[in-house]
């Protein structure tokens, strides 16, 4: 699932990862309907969010899956360094620095999907 | 915490010309995949022509000043609208690859990556490819 409310890299996004994984990609541009689509008990293996959006921020929506589901892994991407620490210790699995490239998302896949 | 993209010092916001320059990326991947046999399962060929049919429209209106002087900004982009096509010909609707089809595709692709990756080397991951 990728959560961004920034239409043309969430798209980006989510056209790079589907043809990694070869699986449908959901994504939501805002993190309140991306939590409750979580908490109804809809299957999501990983969460790529971005941290500066409305409403609830990356790591309040990190907090609330976490909460409810430890073992979900939960990758926050970001354009703002001073992020990477906070997100080290909100529990994030990794970190994804902007501007990120086609192989950053190839590595990811590779740690978390494939290895 | 696994750690992926640049530096803290290279960090900031995502701009037009990085989205561009990640989806023409991954268009020369789909490709260079596609023409080594890499399964292209449904969802691949979907991404891949929402991808293609992306940088057709995207490189119609983007300031290409980027690239610097190799080659022409009209050069470059014809060649782009034309991997666009090419890809969209060939992943989505199989159209049949002779070898002169082929050598032409891998020298756009080449002359692409020349003037928009001078110096990155756009690897192929293979233990992602293989899983479809």
């Amino acid at each position: 699932m990728v959560v961004d409310d920034d239409t043309m890299i969430r798209k980006l996004t989510v056209t790079a990862l589907t043809y990694c994984v070869n699986r449908k990609v959901l994504s939501f541009d805002n993190p309140v309907s991306a939590l409750d689509y979580i908490q109804e008990g809809n299957e999501v293996d990983i969460v790529i969010s971005d941290v500066d959006m409305p409403e609830i921020n990356g790591f309040e929506l990190m907090s609330r899956v976490k909460e409810k589901y430890p073992d979900k892994i939960f990758i926050i991407m970001s354009g703002v360094s001073d992020y990477e620490k906070t997100s080290q210790a909100w529990g994030a699995n990794a970190f994804l620095a902007k501007p990120f490239e086609i192989n950053d998302l190839f590595r990811l896949v590779q740690c978390f999907v494939v290895d | 915490m696994k750690r992926f993209g640049p530096g803290n010092h290279l960090m900031r916001p995502m701009l037009e010309k990085d989205i561009f320059l990640s989806r023409l990326h991954l268009l020369i991947v789909m490709v260079k995949a596609a023409v080594k046999g890499y399964p292209i399962g449904t969802h691949r060929k979907k991404a891949a022509l929402e991808n293609a049919a992306t940088i057709h429209k995207q490189i119609a209106r983007l300031d290409t000043s980027f690239i610097g002087q190799t080659t022409s900004s009209h050069l470059f982009r014809e060649r782009v609208k034309l991997l666009s096509v090419m890809a969209a010909a060939m992943i989505g609707e199989n159209y049949p690859m002779g070898v002169h089809r082929r050598e032409a595709m891998l020298d756009n692709i080449q002359m692409i990556e020349e003037s928009a990756f001078p110096h990155q080397k756009l690897k192929l991951f293979d233990k992602v490819l293989k899983v479809a």
